[in-house]
């Protein structure tokens, strides 16, 4: 029928002249919608005679799918061009820098102090702080150092005048667990310690991690196993060579310094340790027959240095954010 | 200690070369820290005093290499009976065991040292002075007895050993005048002090350039006479050294011999015979010491076979009686450090070698538990978490300016160290806050745009008598808020981005977290706030007071906090709720208060009302000026409602807000008014 070719030729020429989206939905009520021309004349099919309102509804619904078809296909090409054209204009110069607020970071100490007690950890010691104020008792003459031994030359110690100090080591702490527990002892002493020192390579205040191990039959063996395993899992160098010097502490008989080498480097002294004395032992309230102990004792500045190739001791003290930045991330 | 090879030499056979000896020697306790040009530099432990000669060094070497050790012969001496003996008065017998003079006159002052003697106290780093002074140094090197020599003309009398009185003075040798305590012994003819025992001689009996007749003294001193006393002098002497750490208590005359010998040989002379007080000792110290096989396996966990025992100890000079498993060891004379069962473990240990001890497996815990680590989820949390938001980990040291912790603690009567390094670093910190002001100030006067730190560490007050240490975090943050960047306005550090930074931290935390408006001598009376978790203070927040920032260099203001760790170390276990999965409502009002009337306040009035779907309410803007009259300002406030048993309709939540708006008016007599809805 004429008026239903017109229709159909009108929209196609309408579709295609479209160019944007807006206009093809504008065309698609034009049409198709409730008041649309198509619709207009599927409703308009009831006031043909009955014989003829069969193929003027066909050719209708035929012509209503083609322009669907039509719609759809000029809508899929027009928005195709937007999302370009969107596109285009949405261009960003990726090199521009994020816009985040840049983490800290840790201090190379305490990442240390804490790689250290969690290794520990693993083999059931515990952490003990201890106080930083001690008394003589405790740093001293519990350990076996009486007030004249010639090794307090190697503390140089802060008073408060009142019998109170510093703490030189975090040894006392030994003296404190065995008096306050039982054995069977693992325990981690970690923390800060004071020696009146200043220079290039001696702070007044630094860290050590004491470590104390007191169970029936512990031996020099036992001792050498845990601090290699240690050593060896600090630097994560299975190749890494220890030796254990003969040493001398008041408090420990056998004593022993530990050294490290690396492939090609020189021996480094990291530790001290060794059994404990039995009058240290007893001093803490325990039989030194029945139970035997080991300690050991590491500097943390002097293991972060070499850990992390610091070579200068005050860095570790400046709070320099040039020196901080470097570390950030946590504790394995 | 340097140890001169040539000249140790000459008392073991077969050295070994420098390189290996000075492995050897560090391997067993006498660690070497240079060997060059055959002369080691030995740093010796306080326990080897025995090792502080060539003599001494000789038996280590002999005793860990199995080399023969050549004693040289007995001293010859021809004495002159004619000669007066030297009188000796009082003696301390305790203190001293052992006190000898010799009179040695005819000496040609004129004589000099012979380079030989010369050289071998140049390689031991022993300045040279004339002879009589080069002799006795020499000996001692060699034997290990400190020797002294005074100008038998500027002493006259009997001489007698004692205990210094109280304040007595004496001018050293190297002129110092010296103050002496009662438990130091003093060698002296009568009232006058000649001598320090076995730390330094007087200036005016001392010998010189002129001296032909000399007294020349050789001593034992107990250490315990000696311990200590040179350090409070702050003195150390060849001499003091040697006694101090033990001087073989055998040697005396000995040693007396040895230098007679030498100045008879190169200045001539005729000696007295020896006039002493007291005994030597016997060639064993008296105590037997019990090892036991048993004890040794247990202590090493190696089987070290019962002949090499034996032999460890002869060669290192003890007496061993081997019985049933067991030995009766009696140490020689010269070694002070050997007294229990553990001395010698550590002996045999040494020479059989430490690293032939094999390590054993590392055991895992077994029949106990690992006690939990008091706050270390807590420590951990705020330590990633404030280095989230920017914040890097400080290491500060615990002392501080005393003026300073008056400024941020008035009256906090800090402890105060006797002996500082230096007055800003006198006192112990009651607060990590000043020193993290300095750590800030060091990096801006480096440049730095911003400074955001923080450190976790112990507090110290005073409880009483007693010391109180608590573990805090404190935190400082000044400068740029963020970095320059492009589209962004720069502008400074606030109070809300310090606020939001500890809300980060500590919301995670269950528990209600408050800040109130709080005051602090050393902040910014309008911009301080107490914090509290759970009704209980744990810290406070706020601005540096302006009047501090020349104190700190600043050009900007400071926000510092400080938090007690241990107000809130109990990690809890996040608990699981539920939420709605009907539709959020979100309904803004306009809320027009008084100046002074907190934005918290505004919440807590809405919440008060327990309205069961109200989700949240918050303030989000702050509006002051033009339409609202003087000493008021508008709030904007949000309110969430979400119920959990269907959508919820208009009208219910504009009821809602009629109670809200009814609430406001009526506790701080706000006009509100709802926005258009979001």
């Amino acid at each position: 029928m004429p008026q239903f070719e017109s229709l159909q030729s009108e929209a196609d020429a309408a579709i295609a002249a479209a160019t944007d989206t807006t206009e093809l939905e504008r065309l698609r009520v034009a049409y198709l919608g409730r008041k649309g021309q198509v619709t207009v004349a599927l409703r308009g099919l009831k006031d043909l005679p009955a014989d003829q309102r069969p193929e003027a509804g066909a050719e209708i619904q035929a012509i209503r799918a083609r322009i669907e078809q039509a719609l759809a296909e000029r809508g899929k090409a027009l928005a195709e061009t937007e999302v370009q054209a969107q596109v285009a204009a949405e261009q960003l110069d990726v090199t521009l820098r994020g816009r985040a607020l840049p983490p800290g970071a840790r201090h190379p100490t305490i990442l240390t102090l804490q790689r250290i007690c969690n290794w520990f950890a693993r083999f059931g010691y515990g952490v003990n702080y201890g106080p930083e104020i001690e008394d003589d008792y405790h740093n001293f003459e519990a350990l076996n150092i009486p007030p004249q031994h010639p090794a307090r030359a190697m503390h140089d110690t802060f008073y408060f005048g009142d019998g109170r100090l510093l703490r030189t080591h975090t040894s006392p702490v030994q003296v404190r667990t065995m008096s306050e527990s039982k054995p069977p002892i693992r325990i981690i002493a970690p923390g800060r310690v004071y020696r009146c020192d200043s220079d290039p390579t001696h702070s007044p205040m630094f860290h050590q991690v004491e470590g104390l191990c007191i169970e029936e039959n512990v031996s020099m063996a036992d001792l050498k196993g845990v601090v290699t395993a240690f050593l060896r899992d600090f630097f994560e160098d299975s190749e890494i060579e220890t030796r254990f010097r003969v040493s001398y502490f008041p408090f420990t008989e056998p004593s022993a310094e530990v050294d490290v080498r690396r492939a090609g480097g020189d021996w480094l002294e990291v530790l001290g340790c060794g059994m404990v004395h039995p009058a240290v032992l007893r001093e803490g309230g325990i039989d030194p027959e029945r139970y035997t102990g080991f300690a050991f004792g590491m500097g943390v500045e002097r293991l972060a240095m070499l850990y992390y190739g610091i070579h200068d001791l005050r860095v570790m003290f400046a709070n320099d954010l040039r020196f901080l930045s470097q570390f950030g991330g946590t504790a394995q | 200690m340097k140890c001169d090879l040539n000249w140790l030499a000459e008392w073991v056979a077969e050295l070994p070369p420098a390189e290996e000896l000075a492995q050897s020697l560090t391997m067993a306790g006498l660690e070497v820290d240079d060997h060059r040009d055959q002369v080691l530099e030995l740093e010796l432990t306080p326990n080897r005093g025995d090792c502080l000669s060539m003599r001494g060094l000789a038996r280590e070497v002999s005793a860990l290499t199995g080399a023969e050790l050549q004693e040289p012969s007995e001293p010859k001496v021809s004495t002159d009976a004619s000669a007066d003996k030297p009188g000796l008065g009082e003696i301390e017998a305790d203190a001293c065991p052992y006190y000898s003079l010799r009179l040695i006159e005819g000496i040609n002052p004129e004589a000099e040292t012979p380079q030989w003697m010369l050289d071998r106290l140049e390689r031991s780093g022993v300045r040279a002075h004339h002879l009589l002074v080069d002799v006795t140094n020499y000996v001692m090197l060699e034997l290990g007895q400190p020797l002294h020599a005074f100008d038998a003309d500027a002493v006259s009398g009997d001489v007698s050993v004692r205990w210094a009185q109280a304040q007595e003075m004496i001018r050293a040798l190297d002129e110092t005048q010296l103050m002496l305590d009662p438990d130091m012994l003093v060698i002296a003819i009568g009232e006058q002090p000649i001598a320090v025992a076995g730390i330094i001689g007087s200036a005016n009996s001392a010998v010189g350039e002129q001296t032909s007749r000399i007294l020349l003294e050789s001593a034992h001193f107990a250490p315990e006479a000696i311990m200590g006393r040179a350090r409070r002098l702050k003195l150390h002497t060849e001499s003091s050294r040697r006694f101090e750490r033990g001087v073989d208590p055998r040697l005396a005359l000995h040693a007396t011999q040895r230098a007679t010998e030498l100045i008879l040989e190169y200045a001539g002379g005729r000696a007295s015979e020896v006039a002493h007080v007291g005994r030597l000792a016997p060639a064993f110290r008296s105590d037997r010491i019990r090892l036991r096989a048993s004890r040794l396996a247990k202590c090493l966990a190696v089987e070290v076979d019962g002949a090499e025992v034996s032999r460890i100890l002869r060669a290192l000079g003890c007496r061993a009686k081997q019985d049933a498993g067991q030995w009766e060891v009696s140490a020689p004379s010269w070694r002070f450090d050997l007294e229990i069962e553990e001395d010698l473990v550590e002996e045999i240990a040494r020479v059989y070698g430490y690293d032939r001890i094999e390590p054993a497996p590392v055991p895992l815990p077994a029949g106990w538990e690992v006690p939990p680590q008091p706050g270390a989820r807590q420590l951990e949390h705020c330590q990633s978490r404030l280095m989230e938001c920017g914040y890097s980990e400080a290491v500060t040291y615990s002392f501080t300016e005393d003026g300073l912790e008056q400024i941020f603690a008035p009256g906090s009567k800090p402890w105060r160290l006797v002996n500082p390094i230096s007055e800003d670093q006198a006192v112990m910190r009651s607060t990590l806050v000043p020193n993290l002001l300095r750590a800030a100030q060091y990096n801006l006067n480096r440049q730095q745009p911003s400074v955001r730190l923080f450190e976790t560490a112990k507090v110290f007050s005073r409880d009483g008598n007693e010391v109180r240490e608590t573990w805090v975090l404190g935190g400082v943050a000044c400068g740029q808020a963020h970095p320059l960047q492009w589209g962004a306005v720069a502008r400074p550090i606030d109070f809300y981005d310090v606020k939001g930074d500890l809300e980060n931290l500590l919301q995670s935390w269950s528990g209600s977290l408050e800040f109130s408006s709080a005051e602090h001598p050393a902040l910014h009376p309008g911009q301080t706030a107490c914090v509290s978790l759970d009704g209980r203070q744990i810290g406070i927040l706020g601005a540096l007071h302006p009047n501090l920032h020349s104190e700190f260099d600043l050009g900007s203001p400071a926000f510092v906090f400080e938090l007690e760790l241990e107000a809130w170390n109990e990690f809890p276990v996040p608990h699981f709720s539920a939420w709605s999965e009907y539709p959020m409502v979100a309904r803004d009002l306009n809320v027009v208060v008084a100046e002074s009337t907190p934005a918290s306040a505004v919440e807590d009035c809405v919440r008060s009302l327990d309205i069961e779907p109200l989700q949240e309410v918050s303030v989000f803007d702050v509006y002051r000026g033009e339409g609202l009259e003087p000493e008021r300002k508008s709030l904007a406030l949000r309110l969430i409602f979400q119920s959990f048993s269907g959508t919820l309709k208009d009208e219910e939540v504009d009821g809602y807000l009629e109670q809200v708006i009814a609430h406001l008016a009526e506790l701080w007599g706000a006009e509100t008014r709802q926005w258009a809805k979001p």
